[in-house]
C-alpha cells in the first residue's frame, strides 16, 4: 500500500468516527432522558412463537439496578388459552436460545455505545474548555490595543493560562495532599474526642 | 435535581443484578403515562392479594357483611389506594407468618413462603409509593404557601380524606345499593374517584385519569416506580449484589432449584452474562463520571504507575 492509499484509509476511518459522533449528542440526550424521565434504559428483544408474543427485556436503572426479565422456559401464559406448555415442543428451545443470543448482542451494542459516549463527552468537555480559554485570550488580545507599553496586559492572561495548564498536575497533587492531611487531622481529632486517643 | 445526583452517587456504590422469570412475559409496552403505570401496578397488587384470598375486590360479586375490612375500597392508583394495599398486605403477612410457624417442611410450606415474600414486597413497595405521593404533596404545599406569601389567592388542598363523608362513596356501585337495601356495612362500599387531589395524587378512575395533569415525579421516584412495575408480583429467581468494596452476594431461590437441570444451566448462563454486562455498564458509568470530573486525576495515576 503506498503512502496516499494508507493516508486515505486512515482518513476514511477518522471520517466514519466523526460521522458517528454527529449522532452522539442526540443519542446521549435520548439516553439521559430515558434515565431521568423514564426511570431507566430499556433493551427489548421481542419474538413470536406460535400465538405467543414474547420478549427478553433488560432494564438498566440509574441507581445501579439491572433487571433481567426472561420468558419462562417451560411455556407462557396467554389471556385466551391460559397456560401454554412448550417444554415438549422441539422447536421451542432452539428459538428461545436464538433470541437470547440476539438479546445479548443488543445489550452488548448498547454497552459499546455507552463506552463510546464516555470518550466523546470526555473529548467534548476538554475541547470546550480549551476553546473557551483560547477564545477568552483572543478576545483580550483584540480588546487591548497592543503597544510596547501595555503588551503585558495581553501576555499576562496567556502566560497565566499556559502556566496553570503546565502546573495543573502539580497543583492537583498538592491539593490532594492537603485534602488528605485535612481528613487525617479531622479523623484524629474525632477519635480523641471519642476517647480513643492516639 | 441536586438530591437526585446525591442519591445517584451513593446508589452507584452498589450494583444489583436481578433475573426474573415472567410467565406472562408478553411483548406489551410499558405505559408511557405514569398515571396509567401506577394504576396498573395497584391493580396487579390488588389482584395478587385477592388471589391469595387475603382480600376481596368490590367486583367479586360475593361480598358479604363479614367481609368488612377485607374489601378494597380504593380501586385506583394513588396514595389512598396504595395505603390501603399496604395495610392489607401487612395483615396478610402477619397471618402467613403465623401459618408458616406451624407447618412442617413440605412443598405447601415452600409455596406459602413464596407468597409471604411477594406479600412483603407488595407491602414495602406500596409504602414506598405512598412516600412518593407524600413528597409530591409536600412540594405542592410549599409552592402554594410561597404563592400565598406573595399575595396570590390560592387554596391549599388537604393531604388526607374524610372517610365519613357520604359523597366519597361510589353511589353508582351495586354495593352502595346493597348498603342502603340490605344493610351491608359501609366498610364494604368502594370510594369514588378523588378528583380534588389530582394535582399530587392519582386516586382517579380511567375517565379522570386521562384528563388529569401529568404528575411531577422526580427521577429517583420514577426509577422506583419503574422497578416496582417491572417486577410486579413476579418471583426473582437469582439475585447478585456487588458492593463497591468488593463484597459479592448471590441469592439462589428455591424456584431456581426446582427447575429442570437443562433450564437451570440456561437461566444461570443468562444471569452470569448479565453480571458481566452490568459490571461493564457500571464501569462505563463510573469512567464517564471520572473523565468528566477531571482528566487530571487520570494523568497523575498514569504517571505514577508508568
Amino acid at each position: 500500500m503506498n503512502f496516499f492509499q494508507s493516508l486515505r484509509a486512515r482518513w476514511q476511518v477518522r471520517f466514519r468516527q466523526w460521522g458517528r459522533w454527529w449522532a452522539y449528542p442526540r443519542q446521549a440526550y435520548e439516553f439521559i432522558h430515558a434515565m431521568l424521565k423514564e426511570g431507566g434504559h430499556l433493551i427489548e428483544t421481542p419474538f413470536q412463537f406460535g400465538r405467543g408474543s414474547l420478549v427478553f427485556r433488560t432494564l438498566f436503572q440509574p441507581d445501579g439496578t439491572v433487571l433481567n426479565f426472561i420468558p419462562d422456559l417451560r411455556g407462557f401464559y396467554s389471556d385466551i388459552e391460559g397456560w401454554v406448555e412448550l417444554s415438549h415442543d422441539p422447536n421451542w428451545l432452539p428459538t428461545y436460545q436464538n433470541h437470547l443470543r440476539q438479546h445479548h448482542l443488543n445489550t452488548q451494542a448498547f454497552l459499546d455505545a455507552v463506552k463510546d459516549h464516555g470518550q466523546f463527552w470526555d473529548r467534548a468537555v476538554l475541547t470546550g474548555l480549551s476553546t473557551a480559554n483560547l477564545g477568552f485570550t483572543a478576545y483580550t488580545a483584540l480588546r487591548v490595543n497592543l503597544t510596547p507599553e501595555n503588551w503585558w496586559e495581553f501576555a499576562g492572561p496567556l502566560l497565566a493560562a499556559v502556566g496553570s495548564y503546565l502546573a495543573r498536575p502539580w497543583l492537583v497533587r498538592q491539593t490532594l495532599r492537603l485534602l488528605m492531611r485535612l481528613v487525617g487531622w479531622v479523623a484524629v481529632r474525632r477519635l480523641r474526642k471519642a476517647g480513643l486517643g492516639i | 435535581m441536586p438530591d437526585f445526583i446525591k442519591n445517584l452517587a451513593s446508589d452507584l456504590l452498589r450494583l444489583e443484578v436481578n433475573t426474573i422469570i415472567k410467565q406472562n412475559m408478553t411483548a406489551e409496552k410499558i405505559p408511557a403515562n405514569k398515571r396509567v403505570l401506577l394504576r396498573r401496578l395497584a391493580d396487579s397488587y390488588r389482584e395478587a392479594l385477592a388471589d391469595y384470598e387475603v382480600a376481596k375486590l368490590p367486583e367479586d360479586g360475593d361480598i358479604i357483611p363479614t367481609d368488612a375490612g377485607r374489601v378494597f375500597r380504593w380501586r385506583y392508583g394513588g396514595q389512598f389506594s396504595f395505603q390501603e394495599i399496604s395495610g392489607v398486605a401487612k395483615q396478610a403477612a402477619e397471618s402467613l407468618e403465623a401459618q408458616l410457624a406451624n407447618l412442617p417442611d413440605t412443598p405447601e410450606k415452600a409455596d406459602l413462603s413464596n407468597r409471604h415474600k411477594i406479600v412483603l414486597r407488595i407491602r414495602s413497595q406500596s409504602s414506598n409509593i405512598v412516600g412518593v405521593f407524600k413528597m409530591m404533596y409536600r412540594n405542592l404545599k410549599l409552592s402554594l404557601e410561597e404563592q400565598q406569601k406573595a399575595g396570590a389567592t390560592v387554596t391549599i388542598p388537604n393531604g388526607f380524606f374524610d372517610e365519613e363523608k357520604e359523597d366519597l362513596l361510589d353511589k353508582e356501585h351495586y354495593l352502595f345499593s346493597q348498603m342502603s337495601n340490605q344493610g351491608l356495612p359501609r366498610e364494604c362500599v368502594p370510594f369514588v374517584s378523588h378528583w380534588a387531589s389530582r394535582d399530587w395524587n392519582n386516586d382517579l378512575d380511567w375517565t379522570d385519569l386521562n384528563r388529569a395533569p401529568e404528575l411531577d415525579l422526580t427521577p429517583d421516584s420514577l426509577s422506583l416506580l419503574y422497578k416496582a412495575y417491572e417486577i410486579g408480583t413476579e418471583q426473582i429467581v437469582l439475585q447478585t449484589v456487588i458492593q463497591i468494596e468488593g463484597d459479592v452476594t448471590s441469592y439462589i431461590t428455591p424456584t431456581y432449584l426446582g427447575l429442570p437441570d437443562q433450564y437451570k444451566d440456561i437461566v444461570m448462563g443468562i444471569h452470569n452474562r448479565s453480571i458481566v454486562t452490568s459490571t461493564q455498564f457500571w464501569g462505563a458509568l463510573f469512567s464517564t463520571i471520572v473523565n468528566l470530573a477531571g482528566r487530571t486525576f487520570n494523568e497523575i495515576f498514569r504517571r505514577r504507575t508508568g
